[in-house]
């Protein structure tokens, strides 16, 4: 199968593209750097294979944007016969199926296709029948092991991914997982086995939980036991403790209740009835004392109050005094302000004044004022202002404009007079006329002159002939045909004695045939004699002659004609025609000036009327501003002189004026008002010296007098108003004093009487006796108390039985008994608790060993990993057996053939300065002339990259036997010297004996070498159909 | 709360599903029991790894925790029985804490006035194993071996008869259910047994019997274990009933999706209705199915798997994740995931994005079944290096040679030779051609070799 023409519809930058002109064999396709050649090599694998995934980097590389993504390869086959057959295959991204037809549109067959590519896919195209410069360009970057393998591979697997590495890659990642001595499986093996051994301990483990939980439910009721044991002796002992605590007090309440009946009838007295005849006695004294002291405090108080001397006139003074007096200091700091403010206004006039100046002659302060200096109004000023100042600008530069249009007019007119000029002279010389036409009459002319120097000529040589021809005919004489009459005669008499012989011998059909031969000989003499050559008409070629002499005569008289038209004789010289179309040349250039020229000064006129037109309308506009500029100042009220662009400036200076000036009024109207504050206050000064009969010119120092006067009056009159107000209390408290010593003396008298006391020494004794019956009391009670709190109100009445029959001895020795008892069955219990409690912390420590589930879950989880890492292995294992299997059969089946293939292949290349290539231990070594091995990673880069195309070829016409697809090559002979390079190509050739070679490359000179052997296709890549988007 | 059934629309707001049942049936419902079988009580999870304590806790105990909700919705459907339908433990030996639990959980349903009816199947049989219990709740009946026994109750004026039977060893391969005997004097007969209806090669074929079987004792509900599908063989006449387990187990098929029991409701003519599904489980385990094609790298990849969690988490309200996803399709992905250490990375970070979670959510594995941009069937085609040994793993046990894949065997048994052995330790070792671990190596050695599958 070869390739015949190649069609892109879309592909890469290629549209709508063509190449056609490959053939079997070898053919070189011929392209400039970007011209698309690898797209090509694209484009060809995937229409022969079919587009990879979308995603794929590639068709995103070359998918385009729009239109349709791929095309059609016509396809050539040999039929059986040899003879070629032709298909078209057509593929496009995104249709399931490529549509293969022959060349008159019928589809083929199903499996035509598989047929012609064989089973081959695009992996094994690319690794077998495509070699790029990629791949060569490769060996710069890798190390010696790299070369070396990529050397070995190509004889064994192609250009695609080593084989090798992918195998040696597999062997790593299954290291990591399964090593001899670690890896990922033993490490989870191991986890396993121990996760194993914790199930298997915590299920045995969980076997002895039941029998545990019981011994625990055991211990807990021994505990329990012995410790009810212990609380009972407790109890016991308690109770005679307590009765044995108990026994003093109730000695001490049996000699209590004797002395109660000792004493006798009982007497109600108060709770505390020696303090309360000691309070009695102690009010009686207080209430005397309190009257005595009161009685001198009011004498005393008298005696004060009469010793004060009050003044009446000063109390109506005092409010207006020290109002006046507080107005000292108000006074001194008004004084202050007025000569500050007087200083401030004396500055501030000096300012208005400069101000004022600065407005120039014909301002006043009454006139500023009446200026509107508003935001709004200066905001107009200065737009306006603006605005003039841009239509002068406006108006400037449509003056310099209308300057430029007049100059340009000026201009223009000069030049149309100079063309006028110009075609004047040429029309004086040759007279008005159509120029165009007379210089296609005179081209035509010259041309007409030609032909006719040439009719003529051969007119001169048709004379020459047929003078030549009358002179040939009157001078021939030939002996030739005479002989030959009479050999034909003899031979008719020859016939005809022949047929008479055999007619005599009665051979008739011989008679006949010698009488037919003889008729025929007497014909042909006939024929000669007529065709004699005979004296022809004068003149030879008469036709002819006369042809030419009326195509002179017609030339000559369009010669004339057109000569006449242009003003030159009937038959001019080529110089006289040549002069003349320069001198029309000339005018019609003269013509083309003035029509130039005549329009330009019409451009330049337009020109100048719209400059003109523009210069009126800016000054138009200009005029209008300043009117909207006078009216705007008259408004605001500034002089209709003052200039628009001063305005704005005028306007902040009389803003600042009126600041000035009303700044100043301000400060005076202060001022003012401060000179009237303080004539107010001197006066109040001297109404109140007035009205208190003081000079009024004494001023502030007779108010600071009267001011102390008023202060000491009003001291008195308070001290007055306080002795007063304590008079009234004191004779109150008098009162009081007295009737509380008549109450406190009665109530003496009757504690005593309540008792029966007639003194109060007899009311103390019989306190004594009835606070000796209380304390009796009180020992019988606490008695009943402690029994109640000891034993419990059930348990007191036995108590008290107990105390009343029993013996405090007996109690003693049970107690120590008891005590006895009590340690032993504290050492038992303790006992039990240790006991109790050893056996839950055991029941603990197997609880949480005995986690089956925890440890069950954990023993899943490893055997989960370990089947997972197990599972990978396998995969890696089965995968990596395959490849190094397929490797080895490779290596035993294909490679010796792809070898000697290379070996002959890189000998020719070399020119025999390596003999041979070798497999040596799964790498390749070349052999010298001299037998020395060198390993093929050692070679030069040239070399190396000649032994890999050797290799590669060889690859490929190892395929060949099966899958003869075409050897596709990108420029692969770039980097060889020309030697090497001729010897490649040679190689080629060979190639292109099993399978069809396809070389793209942008070196012409490769191209020519290969083209040298007359049966290569040298074809041009069709730049021109190339679209213009970059790659 | 669980499941509050007040008739017409049962919504379960706790577990998301809900089922229509007929109003007419239910408003002249007599009685109502809960059909479940294969507890498991206490057993772990199977094929999980690498995950944490927190994970593991859930885990654990999740059989458990399921069965804790079946007695929560028994007592609060008021259900008037309970059928278990064997497999009430995962082994012989049962478990001390699968026991107790067992245990407790009855007294509770004991203590509601529930009864129970328990058969013991194939992983639970009754001669066999250790149990610590010898005495349940008076409520509880455990059926006997051999021939099956029939306990009569009177619910409403309505006679129901129970009949059972539990396997004696787990080798029982008697046809059971031909031993069964129709009660004359009961209006309503329910069996419980634990079989493989009509062998099914999927499980283990153990006391198996024919739906014919079943239909000719004449009963009312069959009440089956065994199949932890959830399936309905007959619809009336009689009713013949796979509840499916109550706790997944793994993240296999069938124990994927909801779990849990069936609540049935007998009408006052004697009429079953159809049995109404209550889910149960506590973990759920989950797959995503995700097509890989448009995805470029890992982070996109997180970013949809995060979307489908998060709709996962949706679907299956308040119930732990187990979830495993599958990755399909042809695009750039492939070739960043056949690196182990990416995978296994972006594994990492998508489990490490949704910790913390309550309910807990983890991530089992991601299963890569992307393809390459060029198919390994067709490299298989080609005549070249890459075809050749795609074609070699197709067969990975022959040899041109005639030396049958020795050599592979021999570099297999490299794991025979680890000691203790794997089969000890109950580690399955696959074949080398295995059709899925075929498929994988071929997958692999194209992106090893394949220029294109790039």
């Amino acid at each position: 199968m070869w390739l015949e023409a190649l069609a892109v519809d879309d592909f890469g930058h290629l549209h709508d593209w063509e190449l056609d002109g490959l053939g079997p064999g070898t053919n070189v396709v011929l392209g400039p750097n970007e011209s698309g050649k690898t797209t090509l090599l694209h484009f060809i694998s995937w229409l022969l294979f079919g587009f990879p995934h979308g995603n794929h980097q590639d068709v995103r590389r070359y998918r385009p944007a729009s239109g349709s993504f791929g095309g059609r390869i016509r396809l050539g086959q040999a039929d059986a016969d040899g003879s070629p057959r032709r298909w078209i295959l057509e593929r496009h991204y995104g249709e399931e199926q490529p549509v293969l037809s022959d060349p008159d549109g019928v589809t083929a067959a199903p499996g035509t296709l598989s047929g012609l590519i064989g089973s081959a896919g695009l992996e094994l195209f690319r690794s077998v029948f495509a070699i790029t410069t990629d791949e060569l360009a490769g060996f710069e970057t890798l190390d010696t092991d790299e070369v070396r393998e990529h050397i070995y591979a190509a004889g064994v697997v192609g250009g695609s991914r080593s084989a090798r590495s992918a195998i040696d890659a597999l062997r790593a990642r299954r290291r990591e997982l399964l090593g001899p001595r670690s890896g990922r499986i033993r490490e989870l093996h191991r986890e396993l086995e121990r996760c194993e051994e914790s199930l298997r301990a915590a299920v045995a483990e969980a076997r002895e939980l039941p029998r545990l939980r019981e011994r625990v439910r055991e211990l807990l009721a021994a505990v329990r036991t012995t410790d009810e044991r212990r609380s009972q002796l407790t109890v016991r002992r308690d109770h005679l403790v307590k009765l044995i605590d108990t026994w003093p007090l109730w000695v001490e309440a049996r000699a209590a209740a004797h002395g109660i009946e000792r004493l006798g009838t009982e007497v109600t007295l108060p709770a505390d009835p020696l303090g309360a005849l000691a309070a009695a006695e102690k009010a009686c004294r207080g209430a005397n004392d309190v009257l005595a002291g009161a009685t001198e405090d009011l004498e005393v108080t008298e005696a004060d109050l009469a010793g004060i001397v009050l003044d009446d006139s000063l109390p109506d003074l005092g409010a207006r005094v020290t109002e006046v007096d507080r107005l000292g200091p108000l006074l001194d700091q008004i004084r202050r302000q007025v000569a500050t403010l007087e200083s401030e206004l004396s500055a501030s006039a000096a300012a208005l004044d400069q101000q004022m100046d600065d407005l120039g002659a014909g301002w006043s302060t009454e006139r500023v004022e009446h200026v509107d200096t508003s935001m709004a109004a200066l905001r107009s000023t200065r737009e306006l202002a603006d605005r003039i100042t841009t239509a002068r600008t406006t108006l400037e530069r449509t003056r310099n404009d209308l300057d430029t249009a007049q100059s340009g007019c000026d201009s223009a007119r000069e030049q149309v007079e100079a063309a006028e000029s110009e075609r004047r002279a040429m029309t004086s010389l040759l007279g008005e006329m159509d120029t165009a036409a007379a210089r296609r009459n005179l081209e035509e002319l010259q041309s007409v002159l030609a032909d006719l120097a040439q009719s003529e000529a051969r007119m001169a040589g048709d004379a020459r002939f047929d003078q030549l021809v009358g002179e040939l005919r009157s001078n021939r004489r030939s002996p030739l045909p005479v002989a030959t009459l009479v050999g034909l005669i003899g031979a008719v008499v020859l016939c005809l004695g022949g047929a008479g012989i055999a007619l005599a011998g009665g051979s008739a059909p011989s008679a006949a045939l010698f009488g037919v031969v003889a008729l025929t000989l007497a014909v042909l003499a006939v024929l000669l004699r007529r065709s004699d050559p005979v004296e022809g008409p004068p003149g030879g070629l008469p036709g002819s002659a006369d042809s030419t002499a009326g195509e002179v005569e017609s030339l000559r008289g369009r010669a004339a004609e057109l000569a006449a038209s242009c003003g030159l004789p009937s038959r001019p010289t080529p110089a006289q025609v040549l002069a003349r179309h320069d001198e029309v040349t000339r005018l019609a250039a003269a013509e083309d000036a003035l029509r130039r020229a005549s329009e330009e000064l019409e451009a330049a006129l337009d020109s100048h009327a719209t400059a003109e037109e523009r210069h009126r309308f800016a000054t138009g506009d200009l005029e209008a501003l300043g009117v909207d500029w006078r009216s705007l100042a008259q408004r605001i009220g500034l002089p209709r002189d003052v200039p628009a662009e001063e305005a704005p400036a005028l306007l902040e200076r009389i803003r600042m004026v009126r600041g000035t000036a009303r700044s100043h009024a301000a400060k005076e109207h202060e001022l003012d008002r401060l000179l009237t504050e303080a004539a107010d206050h001197e006066d109040l000064v001297a109404d109140l010296l007035r009205s208190a009969g003081m000079e009024p010119d004494g001023g502030m120092r007779s108010v600071a007098a009267l001011a102390e006067r008023v202060e000491l009056d009003r001291r008195n009159r308070s001290r007055a108003a306080e002795l007063d107000s304590g008079l009234e209390v004191l004779r109150r408290r008098v009162d009081e004093a007295s009737t509380a010593a008549e109450q406190a003396a009665g109530k003496l008298a009757e504690l005593l009487a309540a008792a029966g006391a007639q003194s109060p020494q007899e009311f103390r004794e019989v306190a004594e006796r009835e606070h000796e019956r209380a304390e009796l009391g009180e020992v019988l009670e606490r008695f009943e108390q402690q029994l109640d709190a000891r034993f419990g109100t059930a348990g007191a009445e036995e108590a008290r039985t107990e105390l009343a029959e029993g013996n405090l001895e007996d109690w003693e020795r049970a107690v120590a008994e008891i005590d006895g008892q009590q340690r032993a069955a504290a050492e038992e219990h303790t006992a039990a608790v240790r006991a109790h409690h050893d056996a839950e912390q055991d029941l603990e420590r197997l609880e949480a060993s005995a986690d089956v589930p925890s440890a069950s879950l954990a023993r899943e989880a490893a055997r989960s990993a370990l089947e997972e890492a197990i599972e990978q292995w396998t995969v890696e294992t089965v995968a990596l057996h395959a490849m190094t299997e397929t490797l080895a059969r490779f290596e035993t089946e294909r490679q010796p053939e792809v070898v000697r293939w290379a070996s002959e292949s890189f000998r020719r290349t070399t020119a025999g300065r390596y003999t041979s290539v070798v497999p040596e231990d799964n790498r390749i070594v070349v052999l010298d002339p001299t037998g020395a091995r060198l390993d093929a990673s050692r070679l030069s880069r040239g070399a190396t990259e000649q032994l890999y195309l050797a290799m590669r070829f060889g690859l490929a016409r190892a395929h060949a036997h099966n899958t003869a697809l075409p050897l596709v090559l990108d420029d692969v002979l770039v980097n060889a010297d020309p030697d090497r390079r001729e010897a490649l190509a040679c190689e080629l050739h060979a190639v292109s004996e099993d399978l069809q070679v396809v070389l793209f490359t942008c070196h012409p000179d490769t191209a020519e070498l290969l083209g040298a052997n007359g049966d290569t296709n040298v074809v041009a890549m069709p730049g021109a159909a190339i679209g213009m988007a970059a790659p | 709360m669980l499941n509050a059934d007040r008739g017409g629309w049962v919504f379960d707001a706790g577990f998301g599903v809900g089922h229509r049942l007929p109003r007419g049936e239910r408003a002249t419902s007599l009685f109502r029991f809960l059909h479940a079988a294969d507890l498991h009580l206490d057993t772990q999870p199977s094929g999980l790894h690498g995950y944490p304590a927190e994970v593991a806790e859930v885990l654990r105990d999740a059989s458990l925790q399921a069965f804790e909700n079946l007695v929560d919705v028994a007592i609060d459907r008021q259900v008037s029985f309970c059928v278990f339908a064997g497999d009430i433990y995962d082994g012989a030996e049962r478990g001390t804490r699968a026991e107790l639990a067992f245990r407790r959980g009855l007294g509770r349903l004991a203590g509601a006035g529930i009864r129970s009816f328990v058969a013991h199947g194939n992983h639970d049989p009754v001669e066999q194993g250790w149990s610590t219990l010898s005495q349940w709740p008076e409520e509880v009946t455990v059926f006997g071996t051999g021939s099956p026994t029939t306990h009569t109750l009177e619910l409403a004026g309505t006679t129901v008869a129970v009949h059972g039977v539990s396997y004696a060893t787990r080798a029982t391969t008697d046809n059971l259910a031909l031993r069964f005997v129709r009660d004359p004097g009961a209006d309503v007969q329910i069996g419980v047994l634990h079989t493989n209806v009509g062998d099914d090669p999927a499980h283990g074929n153990y006391a198996p019997c024919s739906l014919h079987d079943l239909r000719s004792v004449g009963l009312d509900y069959w009440a089956l274990g065994h199949v932890h599908t959830r399936r309905v063989l007959a619809g009336a006449d009689p009713w013949i009933v796979y509840p499916g387990n109550t706790q997944g187990r793994h993240a296999g098929a069938s124990e994927r999706g909801a779990k849990g029991a069936v609540v049935v409701e007998v009408g006052d003519d004697g009429t079953i209705a159809e049995p109404e599904f209550v889910p149960l489980d506590t973990v759920r385990f989950a797959e995503v199915e995700l097509d890989a094609t448009d995805l470029a790298d890992p982070g996109a990849l997180l970013d949809e798997l995060s979307v489908l969690c998060d709709a996962l988490r949706t679907e299956h309200p308040g119930r732990a994740l187990v979830v495993r996803t599958t990755l399909r399709g042809r695009g750039p992905l492939h070739g960043l995931l056949a690196d182990p250490t990416t995978m296994g990375d972006t594994l990492a970070e998508l489990r490490s994005d949704w910790s913390g979670r309550s309910p807990v959510v983890w991530w089992d594995r991601i299963e890569d079944l992307t393809r390459p941009f060029l198919d390994p069937d067709e490299v298989a085609r080609q005549d070249d290096f890459a075809g050749n040994t795609i074609r070699a793993i197709d067969s990975p046990l022959s040899d041109p040679d005639g030396d049958p894949g020795e050599s592979l065997r021999t570099e297999l048994d490299r794991l025979s030779k680890l000691s203790p052995s794997l089969r000890s330790l109950g580690v399955e070792v696959p074949p080398p051609d295995d059709p899925e671990l075929v498929e994988r190596a071929r997958l692999l050695a194209c992106d090893l070799l394949a220029e294109e599958t790039r």
